[in-house]
């Protein structure tokens, strides 16, 4: 058996890609007081860069506040960015108002962690489905609709029988099937699903991981998959890409980033994830990063993992570290010339 | 006389639809020193047992309808379930702590850190106020945080929640409880975070020799700490043993079926195809016939349909394994 993003191989003559991302920047305003005063900037994307082609999944994993999640709603216009270029099959979405964003819509489709909170509670699963083929004109009225969304649910995994359920009535895993039905009906190029399987029980996780896996094997959807979970983002993806403070520190083919991960951040989350198997536990460095990620409202100079890196110099505190190839498909954000294991004192008991 | 020991506890809770059995005949012991894990999905009973044991259940509605809880307090065995709310309201801080997945159920948002721990401390160990703010330091120093003295006069919501946990298991290691009862310390932390509460925790068990029984639904966890496990389905204990022998020689199809749901970040193992396991965990308000687990069991036979198994026990070099299967995997 292989994995089913892995062993894929590359096509030989690759496509257009579907989702083109240069030198995206987000920024929130930091407001103070009961008049809200703007006091400063909060920096949550800075100067990310990516392409991603058809049928591939993108892995986007980091810690909470790194940036990814509003990485991805970015992308889909959730909210605004500050500057750079995205663009989805060849159009720019950061150019489009009204009608045009709106056919564009249609191409970008999200799922998200919690699908109790993204589906209406006092609406059918009939009508969630049909929601987006009525709003975008696809189907006249609901009643129309019936056909196309049966067709959906049983893609899914679902019968015609949960048609008329309210979303409190099914199990956590068929409404997160609910929430990819519908992802499904515009027949998007491009998913971003943030977290899908997290708010899931461990057994039912598995099935809605595969059921996203053969949906992007038959469709040649392209995947922006985001999760705090390495070892999900290891099996569904093609790429991956670190985040640490808004900013990419590494981007590689899952294979290398796995088993050649050049930042020493990667090193320290591939480290940290625990592996249910006690005897590759015990053989495992356990290597333990001190602190806790810095607060993006002060950011530390140069490069933002220095202060907890411990191979940092005198440099990276002064100067940031670009992303540069260090491998085949392989870029990495540090100042050192080659990847170093973590010395023996940053290492756990 | 281990220091923790359920005997056959049940727990019941009665809601608008009917009584439900949330856990059914638990027998499971922890030793000094020893990290003992229990393992389930949502649902499964895991989390009624530790609120039972701490006479912590909701109430009206849940109650312990069989089976004990004892304590091994200084060599005198003391029960914990029916115990009485004085009794347990003496044990509790002192000989067993409770630490909860998220830190503010136990942390109280209009106290600061200090005087949350202060409390404690005079009141279980009869410090003075200057004594019991030197030992807060120390005890915020133990677990991890830095410049000890500046959190102490801050309020939780202003830490980080990584922050908030550490300050949870500070309070609940501040009288060197005998038991810890950990519930999801870490689920919802970082996973550098998360690596950082897990040593914090085998670090105490091996200065003070507490016993942990730490409540988890991830395997990885429970390969990084654990000395035993306890694998919960629907309310029951279905296998249990030495932590090695049931990770490594899953002997429950259950069991199994979880690990082979579940992706390794590891590069030396080679990526497999994820086995997902068919439907959803019942509701224990309808608990299938025979064998919880049959409906979803690939090994299912028809005396699982029939019959719920009785527990069984096979010896190995590293203790007993105990399981509830009619038909048992082949390895």
């Amino acid at each position: 058996m292989s994995a089913p993003g892995a062993a894929r191989a590359p096509e030989p003559t690759p496509p257009a890609p579907v989702l083109e991302v240069e030198r995206l920047r987000v920024t929130f305003p930091v407001r103070r007081g009961v008049l809200g005063r703007r006091v400063g900037t909060l920096v949550a994307v800075d100067d990310v860069s990516f392409a991603l082609r058809p049928g591939r999944t993108l892995g986007l994993v980091g810690e909470s506040g790194c940036g990814k999640s509003t990485l991805g709603r970015a992308i889909l216009r959730l909210c605004e960015a500050e500057s750079g270029r995205v663009a989805v099959d060849g159009v720019d979405v950061r150019a489009l108002t009204g009608e045009r964003l709106r056919r564009a819509r249609r191409k970008m489709q999200m799922i998200f962690q919690d699908p109790y909170a993204s589906l209406d509670p006092r609406r059918t699963v009939l009508d969630c489905v049909a929601e987006p083929l009525t709003v975008h004109g696809l189907a006249p009225s609901r009643r129309a609709a019936l056909p196309a969304v049966t067709r959906l649910l049983e893609r899914v995994g679902l019968e015609a029988s949960h048609l008329g359920r309210y979303p409190h009535e099914l199990s956590g895993g068929q409404r997160q099937r609910v929430g990819i039905a519908r992802a499904l009906a515009l027949e998007p190029l491009l998913i971003v699903a943030d977290e899908p399987v997290s708010a899931l029980d461990m057994s039912i996780r598995a099935q809605i991981v595969n059921l996203l896996v053969e949906l992007q094997r038959e469709l040649g959807l392209a995947y922006l998959f985001i999760a705090h979970d390495l070892a999900l983002v290891r099996y569904v993806s093609h790429e991956v890409a670190v985040m640490y403070l808004g900013r990419v520190v590494e981007h590689a083919p899952v294979r290398a980033l796995f088993a050649r991960p050049f930042h020493p951040y990667t090193h320290a989350l591939l480290a940290s994830a625990p592996v249910p198997d006690p005897d590759a536990e015990r053989g495992r460095r356990r290597l333990v990063l001190a602190g806790e990620p810095p607060s993006p409202l002060e950011p530390p100079t140069g490069c933002a993992f220095h202060p907890r890196c411990p191979h940092a110099e005198a440099r990276c505190a002064e100067e940031r570290p670009e992303l540069r190839t260090v491998g085949d498909g392989h870029r990495a954000a540090c100042h050192l010339e080659a990847p170093r294991a973590w010395p023996a004192s940053a290492e756990g008991a | 006389m281990p220091l923790f020991a359920l005997e056959a506890l049940t727990v019941d809770f009665r809601t608008d639809d009917g009584v439900l059995r949330a856990v059914d005949g638990v027998s499971l012991g922890v030793e000094a020193g020893e990290i003992v894990c229990l393992v389930g999905e949502s649902g499964s009973g895991k989390s009624t047992v530790a609120l039972a044991a701490m006479g912590l259940l909701p109430q009206p509605a849940g109650r312990v309808t069989a089976g004990a809880a004892w304590l091994d307090d200084d060599g005198a065995r003391t029960a914990l379930v029916r115990a009485g709310e004085r009794a347990l309201a003496r044990l509790r801080g002192r000989r067993l702590a409770m630490i909860f997945q998220d830190p503010m159920t136990s942390l109280n948002p209009y106290l600061t850190v200090g005087a949350q721990l202060s409390e404690v401390l005079e009141l279980h160990e009869g410090l003075a106020r200057a004594a019991a703010r030197a030992r807060s330091i120390e005890l915020l120093r133990q677990v991890g945080i830095p410049a000890p003295e500046s959190r102490l006069d801050e309020h939780p919501h202003r830490l980080s929640g990584g922050m908030r946990q550490r300050v949870m298991i500070a309070m609940a290691l501040a009288c060197r409880p005998k038991l810890l009862f950990a519930d999801e310390p870490t689920t919802a932390l970082d996973v550098t975070v998360q690596a950082q509460i897990l040593e914090l925790l085998c670090r105490e068990r091996d200065a003070v020799g507490c016993g942990i029984l730490l409540i988890t639904h991830d395997l990885g966890v429970v390969a990084r700490v654990a000395d035993r496990v306890a694998v919960m389905y629907a309310g029951r204990i279905v296998e249990a043993g030495p932590a090695r022998e049931v990770l490594c020689r899953p002997r429950h199809p259950y069991t199994l079926a979880l690990l082979r749901a579940v992706p390794r970040v590891d590069a030396a193992a080679d990526v497999e195809a994820l086995v997902a396991i068919p439907g959803a965990p019942p509701s224990p308000l309808a608990l299938p016939a025979g064998c919880a687990f049959h409906p979803r069991c690939a090994l299912a036979e028809a005396r699982c349909r029939e019959t719920s198994p009785e527990e069984r026990r096979t010896p190995t070099s590293a203790g007993d394994v105990r399981l509830r299967c009619h038909v048992e995997t082949r390895p």
